[in-house]
């Protein structure tokens, strides 16, 4: 459903919209499968890009976006708008991107992403360990960190496959734990962590933003299927709080 | 790809994987429950696999089994999955077994990319390697000599010691520990911001870092009027003219910066 939606809010933003789809889109913004901030959003980046004639996907783009999209709709509890919203700005950045490069040679002008933008989109496009650790680090240097690049760290956290960038996250995101979001996505990314050290670190960054979380709670978001060695590790780290 | 089915009891076996091109840049991922990893860096253009597994028993053991098998002949010990496999210049070396007798001897070319993971229990060595380094054990020490590149780091349990010899390209580099000691040895010239945490233990150095103790303070009153204090303290450092962030951070052990 959340693809359908996708496509909708896309049509609807490039005047595509036939009559029975935008039927429909009225009437899932009417029952709330769709929210007008989503729309917004959308609305946003299109503007952050409209300098430049707006390029419409290549069929390939169009399957590695649907495909990524259902990949991410698959992962178990994490909020499904934070998702659409990650996968919406990494389909406009790398339209605008790959858009300025291909009329690069027609038009001088370039898209010009913020530095915000630029580092979610090295961040999102990069495979090397180092780089990424290098990328998350400094998001927490940035003055201008705003709301999609700590959406950004946090989904790194609860998905990236390296334990050392998931360690960097949480380091990058101290500087923002008092932030009532930022907490909540710590609690959040409980559950998704299988090593005793990202937990023992998570907790303690829990603890930083300065509101009470009992050992109890803790443990009641951990993911109860982890290895038994896994939880007897964790007891034993969380007495070092 | 390669994949091996195969009885390593004491045996050991070993497999020549090459590079699809030797001008790209290279590397190698290893991804194991449990094993002994040793890397060194060659002149050789390929990767050399040596593994075995090294079963002990106890006196004991081996005398129940010898009663048990009297007048048998062994026939197969232990099969375990070992899959190795290359693409795009990049090595993989995957095993799903629990076997913490299993090792792995590995030469590589000097100038190599290596991620090391082990989820369970295994140590991990390397020797002069020109390339960036990622290991991320479960129960292990990390030791690496003679590194030229960057190095980021974490063992739930176990001690980091690491030599540089360079570090080419400067970026952030992290080393995180439970209960290990982190012991580092850089160039005296290298440019750094340190972020250093000993939770229970202390830090020592001979490096020229400046340093100073920082205490994060956050002071809160719930819902329910209770008071909250947390006092969080790292200790910031700044070797030489500064630079790309260091983040050393064990919990039970204690962290040596060494001048090279």
């Amino acid at each position: 459903m959340e693809e359908r939606n996708n496509i909708l809010i896309q049509k609807f933003h490039q005047n595509r919209l036939e009559a029975a789809e935008k039927d429909e889109l009225e009437m899932k913004i009417e029952q709330g499968d769709i929210s007008l901030e989503e729309l917004d959003l959308f609305q946003d980046v299109l503007q952050a890009t409209s300098n430049d004639p707006i390029l419409l996907p290549s069929a390939r783009m169009d399957h590695r976006f649907y495909a990524h999209l259902d990949q991410l709709n698959r992962k178990q509890g994490w909020p499904i708008k934070l998702i659409g919203k990650i996968a919406a700005a990494i389909l406009i950045l790398l339209a605008a991107f790959l858009g300025g490069r291909e009329t690069g040679t027609r038009q001088e002008k370039v898209p010009q992403l913020s530095p915000s933008q630029q580092t979610l989109q090295a961040l999102l496009s990069t495979k090397d360990i180092s780089e990424k650790i290098h990328l998350v680090s400094s998001i927490s240097l940035q003055n201008d960190a705003d709301a999609v690049l700590i959406d950004a760290l946090l989904y790194t956290l609860c998905h990236d496959e390296s334990k050392n960038v998931r360690l960097a996250c949480i380091h990058a995101l101290l500087a923002y734990s008092t932030l009532p979001e930022v907490r909540t996505g710590l609690i959040h990314a409980i559950q998704f962590q299988e090593s005793s050290l990202i937990l023992l670190h998570l907790a303690e960054a829990i603890n930083t933003s300065g509101k009470k979380m009992s050992k109890e709670a803790f443990h009641s978001h951990i993911n109860k299927s982890l290895p038994i060695f896994v939880q007897r590790k964790l007891e034993a780290v969380l007495t070092h709080l | 790809m390669l994949l091996i089915g195969c009885s390593v009891f004491g045996q050991e076996e070993m497999v020549n994987i090459p590079f699809k091109s030797s001008d790209q840049a290279k590397s190698l991922v290893i991804d194991l429950n449990e094993g002994e990893v040793s890397i060194v860096g060659t002149d050789r253009t390929d990767v050399l696999v040596r593994y075995q597994s090294h079963r002990s028993q106890s006196e004991g053991e081996q005398e129940g089994m010898e009663e048990k098998s009297k007048g048998l002949s062994k026939v197969s010990s232990g099969t375990k999955k070992i899959e190795m496999s290359s693409k795009e210049n990049q090595i993989m070396i995957r095993s799903d077994s629990y076997d913490a007798n299993l090792s792995f001897a590995i030469e590589v070319p000097k100038t190599i990319d290596l991620n090391i993971d082990i989820d369970f229990s295994g140590n991990v060595s390397i020797q002069d390697i020109q390339g960036n380094v990622n290991v991320e054990l479960a129960s292990g020490d990390i030791r690496i000599q003679g590194l030229n590149g960057l190095l980021n780091a974490s063992s739930d349990e176990g001690d980091i010691h690491v030599q540089f010899v360079n570090i080419p390209d400067p970026k952030t580099m992290m080393w995180m520990t439970t209960s290990g000691d982190i012991d580092v040895s850089l160039p005296s010239d290298y440019s750094a911001k340190l972020k250093v945490k000993a939770d229970k233990g202390d830090v020592y150095s001979d490096l020229n870092i400046q340093f100073q103790e920082k205490v994060e303070r956050v002071q809160d009153t719930d819902e329910d009027g209770s008071f909250r204090y947390i006092n969080n303290s790292w200790t910031y450092g700044t070797l030489n003219a500064g630079g790309p962030e260091i983040i050393i951070i064990t919990k039970l052990g204690d962290i040596y910066l060494r001048k090279l």
